[in-house]
């Protein structure tokens, strides 16, 4: 697996090298900017592409628009976002309706480094990284009447990690449960919710995303 | 009582002057009775429109000038003599009632001041030549040999100039025809000119005034074909006849027209006294409309002077330049400045000004209160822009700098942790904690930042940072932001903070189980309301955090209001003017 890296702070992009280095991810280049990302993108063709979201010249969303330009023309290079801050609805308006291959992370979730390189090895297989913080703050909105209220502690748990773009598997190795309590909680969890039950992963996080950020 | 005697005494000698030149005309020049009658005639009603104006309108000086052109007008009559001191002495001065003082009389309409260096200069240099060529031809008076006027005059014994030096006939001749072109071709034009320009420049209301002016126009331009144009040219006894008496008519209607209009200034005067009325009970934004009913002129402006700015400024404070030319100033000593119709009578806008004074001091002083309280508004804005801004670059900062190396700096132990691997477990606890110290740092320091500024509020605009502050709520809230596209983002901030504080306090003090938020664009307003079912009882000014946004908000020239009665939740609505 190869991966691209784009930060303007070179003590940042270097330590996130490392990280995937030793987790044996080749990295085939790190950039300082959004330019630089662009050429390495097209010629590297990797299989992801980390990138900041403020980045020079502008500091604003340099990033951001490079993450859109690159998902538009190399659809087979998975993209991850770093930010120092995460909106919920930035996260949202930034899936789209494609959470194929995109993930959207706060920077120091760079610290949890085997859930990072989990995260980047999901979006390169084509699955989804969605911040635990821009979850946790869609699921824990207050709602009036509000079906997530009868969840379970441990069934809001799996809902968000669920939402995070984590498959059964995943989420089975994370609450270190068995694969069927799993299948149950999520089966319960969609019941309860009354959504039907997606076909793949990708539409699941759809799903489960949509339900949480409308209003009732 | 004085002034009186002079007029007296003038209306008089100007009779008997008027009688002795009829005696003149008829006896030494030999003119018909009726042109005899009308010329004497014309001159009587220059002087005595002259007399009564003086008499009504003693400040404007155009009675006296018109005074002046009747007895110009008689002594004209003494050229006919036939002897020698009377002859020299009305020749002399003969042409300046018909020519330069007539001028002067003219433009000097309604003040008897002239307006412009242009015309002080004109009006001296007509004198200049009239009265140099006059003399010029009388130097070369040859009393046998040089024959004017009519000749019947000519067959009788011609009187001698005193003034003669060498007589000459044919140069006579040449110096008059010259006389006629420079005064009634040249200096006519210039003086028809001068009036077109002041109708052209004039208001509508003005125009009016100018009646006798262009009356004068119409006659000069008369005088003018006649002398400088028919007598050069064959022509027809008719034709010449006719003329006379145009001319004759001209002459008798301008005095009256200059007359008629400085009275109805004088009426005029008479809205002065129901402006003293009317200004009683106005209010300081009215004065200006009741100067310019009163002077009867549309366009009259106030400009109020403001002596610690040394400026002028208009009713509601605004800075105004003074016009440089083309309209009338009448200044009112450290008070206001009139910019109104050039035409307008000097003297009755000082007195209309006069009357107002009281009122415009009171508008003055206005003005000055609502130029410096645009200065303090306008500062005051200026402040809570660059705090703003301030804030912005803080957060910016923040991210990019402190948070972004501790997080570096968590990554290299997090790191340096891994290597370590299970080789020693003391060390591996200090390291993880100290990474743990790093993520909570990162974590304050990230909610700092977003107090201090919200970075979403900058990126993504007020509908979005009011979502993510419902997010961040532990209160249900219903947000409803109909606003399109982006606006300044002081309004934005000023919205926001308003937002922030007002659900802060929902939640902490009103016990309310739901707030709904609303954000749209209403005339030309950012108005934002945040409302909640709580207990209500909630004061402005009541310590809390409201009191230094009601400051924020009215910076931007806007309100925030609480409506808070107890029981029935609680209301914030702030209001922001936004272009749109």
């Amino acid at each position: 697996m190869r991966v691209v890296i784009a930060d303007d702070s070179v003590l940042m992009r270097e330590g996130v090298a490392r990280v995937l280095a030793e987790a044996g991810i080749e990295v085939a280049a790190t950039v300082g900017d959004a330019a630089g990302l662009r050429r390495v993108v097209a010629t590297e063709k990797p299989d992801v592409a980390i990138i900041d979201v403020r980045m020079p010249p502008t500091q604003t969303d340099e990033g951001s628009r490079a993450a859109e330009e690159i998902r538009e023309r190399h659809p087979q290079v998975g993209v991850l976002m770093l930010s120092q801050i995460v909106e919920p609805h930035t996260a949202l308006r930034l899936f789209g309706e494609r959470p194929e291959g995109f993930g959207y992370l706060l920077k120091d979730r760079v610290l949890e480094i085997d859930d990072f390189v989990e995260a980047v090895k999901r979006v390169a297989r084509g699955g989804t990284a969605m911040d635990p913080e821009v979850v946790s703050r869609l699921v824990g909105k207050p709602r009036k009447d509000d079906p997530v209220d009868e969840l379970s502690p441990r069934e809001r748990e799996v809902l968000g990690l669920i939402a995070e773009g984590r498959s059964n598997a995943g989420i089975c190795a994370k609450l270190f449960l068995s694969p069927k309590t799993v299948e149950t909680h999520v089966n319960s969890i969609f019941n309860k919710l009354r959504l039907a039950q997606a076909p793949d992963d990708h539409r699941r996080v759809l799903a489960v995303l949509a339900y949480l950020r409308s209003e009732q | 009582m004085n002034a009186r005697l002079v007029r007296a005494g003038l209306a008089v000698g100007g009779v008997a002057f008027g009688l002795y030149g009829y005696h003149l005309l008829r006896h030494d020049l030999h003119s018909p009775v009726p042109n005899a009658v009308a010329s004497v005639g014309v001159a009587w009603t220059f002087l005595a429109a002259g007399i009564v104006a003086w008499a009504r309108r003693p400040e404007s000086r155009v009675g006296i000038l018109m005074t002046f052109v009747g007895f110009c007008l008689l002594e004209r009559k003494l050229q006919y003599s036939h002897q020698p001191a009377a002859f020299t002495f009305g020749f002399l001065f003969g042409e300046l009632g018909i020519t330069a003082a007539f001028a002067h009389a003219v433009l000097s309409y309604p003040s008897g001041r002239l307006r412009t260096s242009f015309e002080r200069r004109f009006i001296a240099a007509s004198y200049a030549v009239v009265i140099g060529f006059s003399l010029a031809l009388l130097t070369i008076w040859d009393h046998r040999r040089t024959c004017i006027w009519n000749d019947t005059y000519c067959s009788t014994p011609r009187p001698r100039s005193l003034l003669a030096i060498h007589g000459d006939p044919q140069l006579f001749d040449a110096i008059r025809d010259t006389y006629k072109i420079g005064v009634y071709g040249v200096l006519a034009v210039v003086f028809i000119g001068l009036i077109v320009r002041r109708v052209v420049r004039s208001t509508h209301a003005g125009r009016r005034l100018l009646a006798p002016l262009m009356l004068a126009a119409a006659f000069a331009a008369t005088r003018a074909v006649s002398e400088a144009i028919l007598g050069f040219l064959p022509h027809s006894h008719v034709a010449s006849e006719a003329l006379y008496w145009w001319q004759i008519a001209g002459q008798v209607a301008v005095p009256l027209a200059l007359l008629a209009g400085l009275l109805t200034a004088q009426l005029a005067r008479g809205t002065v006294a129901d402006l003293v009325v009317e200004l009683a009970n106005i209010q300081p934004g009215e004065v200006r409309d009741a100067l310019a009913r009163a002077l009867n002129d549309p366009s009259l402006q106030v400009a109020y002077w403001l002596p610690m700015r040394q400026a002028y400024v208009d009713v509601a404070g605004r800075p105004l330049e003074l016009p440089e030319d083309g309209l009338g100033v009448t200044r009112l000593e450290d008070v206001a400045a009139i910019v109104h119709d050039s035409e307008l009578d000097p003297d009755l806008v000082e007195a209309a000004g006069a009357a107002a004074r009281l009122a415009l001091h009171n508008a003055r002083l206005q003005a000055d209160v609502r130029a410096q309280l645009d200065k303090v508004q306008e500062s005051r804005r200026r402040i809570v822009t660059a705090g703003d801004e301030q804030r912005r670059k803080i957060e910016r900062d923040l991210h990019d700098g402190a948070q972004q190396r501790l997080v570096a700096l968590a990554l290299e132990l997090r790191m340096a942790q891994r290597q370590l691997g299970t080789g020693d477990a003391e060390l591996e606890r200090v390291l993880a904690d100290a990474v743990g110290e790093l993520q909570v740092a990162v974590e304050e320091l990230r909610e700092l930042a977003r107090g201090v500024h919200p970075a979403v509020l900058t990126e993504e605009g007020l509908a979005v940072a009011l979502e993510s502050l419902a997010t961040r709520t532990p209160l249900p809230v219903e947000i409803a932001a109909t606003l399109e596209g982006r606006l300044p983002a002081e309004i934005e901030a000023a919205a926001y903070f308003v937002a922030c504080e007002a659900i802060a306090n929902a939640v902490k003090h009103s016990r309310a189980t739901g707030i709904r938020v609303s954000a749209q664009r209403r005339n030309g307003k950012l108005v934002i309301e945040i409302e909640d079912d709580g207990i209500g009882g909630a004061k402005e000014n009541g310590g809390s955090g409201l009191r230094g946004l009601v400051d924020r908000v009215e910076a931007h020239g806007g309100t925030l209001r609480v409506e808070s009665d107890p029981g029935r939740g609680t209301r914030v609505i702030g209001e922001l003017p936004c272009a749109s």
